[in-house]
């Protein structure tokens, strides 16, 4: 429940954040001529207003047992993505992500998981870049 | 309509729109067999290959996709017992009964087979009703547009899995959501942080990708317990006489209860393949056969889900406006490809709304051949271990996200919701409401700012018109009586529905 109230909490953040930025930014306008701030304001006061009354709601949550360490690692693979897509080139960053995330979620040979990461990559920049002419970054080494 | 239809398939049935269903089809099937990518991450996940294509040939596809996952997602409910795809989850209950009994291929072959029975009869009753709808709509103005909206987002909280607040609440951030970037009558930057990237809004797919696509593989990596495919032998996958004599009638009644279903907003598949289950098990003289292997029990709701996927695209293709998270990625497609659907899309392209309509009865068609005999490829996709699959669905993703407009803005977007979206499940916020609600912000916001300046001001034009009067009464009246202990009845669809919870949309 803990989590769910943090949640709760975090769209009222969102909730009251819009309705403000919105009523000190943005122009309201009036009911006849609704400004661009009319909506957001009215949204947020909304969010806030329902999210806050889901905190003191009892409600269900998944409560089966996570694999916290894979999960974080995981999600840190996601974010490492798009972080290091630009600075390496796609070919190597979908290598070394691929790789890294089957280490984690399995045990399987490192070798075994290399070739499938590289090979997973050559196929990837072979199929998107070349033949669909995705333009994806290809970084210093135009890899 | 009959002229319609002709035209229909003198465009579906050209050589390369017939490739384009096949590969949809094909797509959309493997996909909803894999557990977690459903029809929204498979759509959006395979929207960028279709750019180069004819909008015609594009929008088949993406259909194609849509009705696909429904068919495969059966296969993994019956094999292992988790749902490919949110509509089957239903599917799991008598359908792994008989997978563990030695029946895995008569109950992987009536889903098939009642699956083309229902889409094949839903496309009649798509052809039927749309061009209708499209009549009515005509006569919408913005209030009717603005009630419409209304409705279908508090029809969604509704039936969403889990509690109407969360729901409201979801469906309220996506709304919000919607409002980032230029306002479209003024151009004024709302909540950019003068970022350029943010003028053109939030881009829906990657939100969808995020929320269904990452989040779900998130899901699924923190999950401690694996899933296990059924070994052994399928068995023949005809059904017998004796299991036709058993199915026939809830094949029927599945494709009735699946495509009015499909015409309500929210989750409409898996609404309507609960829904046929509990109808098959209190008509049926053995109830106390459900749950342990009725063949009924997988006929009525995969029979539903198939015609619910029809009955779905009533609304989009008549209105404009999707009812579901899968519909909204497929006017996102529209979208893409320069077509808005909605009353005009029958006049103005009548090639791509007959064309699709048409590719439809072709596709379950094709459906049916393929499900047949390649169910084994489909099973030894299901055993593709996922420290290969889940690594290679991230790699798909990423390009997907990247693809749609070849910034890694959208990239970032799509992690950033896929964290959230991971969030959402595991606190038990229903991130389908979202996703709908974005598409609708704008459109709603629109018809408010038109309504309001017709009528200066004055909020009586939404109930001076009787249908927005009428849309906006049955939306309060849905609330009031969820408050007052329709919440019981909400909550038992709600505790089924949330059995997928995890990512199957």
């Amino acid at each position: 429940m803990a989590a769910a109230r943090a949640l709760g909490l975090l769209l009222v953040a969102v909730g009251l954040y819009s309705a403000v930025e919105a009523w000190a930014r943005m122009p309201l306008g009036l009911p006849s001529a609704p400004g661009p701030g009319m909506l957001p304001f009215a949204l947020g006061v909304t969010l806030a207003a329902l999210a806050g009354a889901t905190v003191f709601q009892r409600a269900s949550e998944a409560s089966e047992a996570i694999d916290r360490r894979r999960t974080l690692v995981v999600g840190a693979l996601l974010v490492l993505y798009p972080l290091l897509l630009p600075r390496v080139g796609f070919g190597l960053t979908t290598a070394l992500v691929l790789f890294a995330m089957g280490r984690v979620i399995a045990p399987v040979t490192p070798g075994r998981l290399a070739l499938f990461a590289v090979a997973s990559a050559v196929v990837a920049v072979a199929l998107f870049r070349h033949l669909l002419a995705v333009p994806l970054p290809s970084g210093p080494w135009g890899l | 309509m009959l002229d319609g239809l002709a035209q229909g398939f003198a465009v579906a049935l050209q050589w390369d729109n017939l490739l384009y269903a096949f590969a949809g089809v094909f797509l959309g099937t493997l996909l909803g067999v894999l557990p977690g990518i459903g029809p929204v991450a498979g759509i959006a996940l395979l929207l960028p290959a279709t750019f180069s294509l004819h909008p015609a040939s594009a929008i088949i596809m993406m259909a194609g996709i849509f009705y696909g996952t429904m068919y495969g997602g059966s296969t993994t409910s019956i094999l292992i017992n988790v749902p490919g795809e949110a509509a089957s989850v239903i599917t799991c209950i008598d359908g792994h009964q008989m997978a563990r009994r030695g029946r895995a291929g008569p109950a992987l072959g009536i889903s098939a087979i009642g699956s083309f029975i229902a889409g094949t009869l839903g496309v009649v009753g798509l052809m039927v009703a749309a061009p209708a709808l499209t009549r009515l709509a005509l006569r919408f103005g913005p209030a009717e547009y603005f009630a419409l909206i209304v409705f279908g987002l508090v029809v969604l909280a509704f039936l969403s899995a889990g509690s109407t607040l969360r729901a409201l609440a979801m469906g309220t951030f996506g709304l919000l959501l919607g409002t980032v970037g230029l306002e479209p009558m003024s151009g004024f930057a709302r909540f950019t942080f003068r970022r350029p990237e943010l003028f053109d809004g939030i881009g829906f797919i990657p939100v969808a990708m995020g929320l269904f696509g990452l989040g779900e593989i998130l899901d699924k990596v923190a999950r401690t317990e694996q899933d296990q495919v059924v070994r052994g032998r399928l068995g023949r996958l005809l059904p017998s006489r004796e299991d036709w004599r058993r199915s026939w009638k809830a094949v029927l009644r599945g494709s009735g209860i699946g495509f009015f279903c499909g015409l309500l907003p929210g989750p409409n598949a898996v609404i309507a393949s609960i829904v046929s289950y509990g109808v098959e098990k209190r008509v049926s003289r053995h109830p106390e056969e459900f749950g342990h292997g009725a063949i009924e029990g997988v006929a009525g709701p995969e029979s539903a889900n198939n015609a619910a996927a029809a009955g779905a695209l009533v609304p989009l293709l008549s209105l404009g406006i999707p009812s579901s998270p899968p519909t909204a990625v497929l006017l996102a497609g529209f979208l893409i490809h320069g077509l808005t659907p909605g009353p005009l899309l029958m006049q103005e392209r009548p090639d791509v709304f007959w064309g699709v309509l048409a590719s439809m009865y072709i596709g379950n068609a094709m459906l049916l051949v393929l499900n047949l005999p390649l169910i084994g490829l489909f099973v030894r996709v299901l055993r593709i271990p996922d420290v290969y699959l889940l690594p290679l669905v991230v790699l798909f993703t990423m390009v997907g996200a990247y693809s749609v407009g070849n910034s890694l803005a959208d990239v970032w977007i799509m992690v950033v919701f896929g964290l959230v979206g991971f969030a959402f499940r595991r606190t038990g916020f229903d991130p389908a409401p979202v996703v709908l609600a974005l598409v609708l912000g704008p459109m709603l916001e629109t018809a408010l700012g038109q309504a309001l300046i017709l009528s200066d001001g004055s909020p009586v034009i939404f109930l001076a018109s009787p249908i927005s009067a009428t849309l906006l009464g049955l939306a309060a009246g849905l609330i009031v009586w969820n408050l007052a202990g329709g919440a019981r009845v909400r909550q038992r669809l709600g505790k089924l529905a949330s059995v997928s919870q995890g990512g199957t949309e």
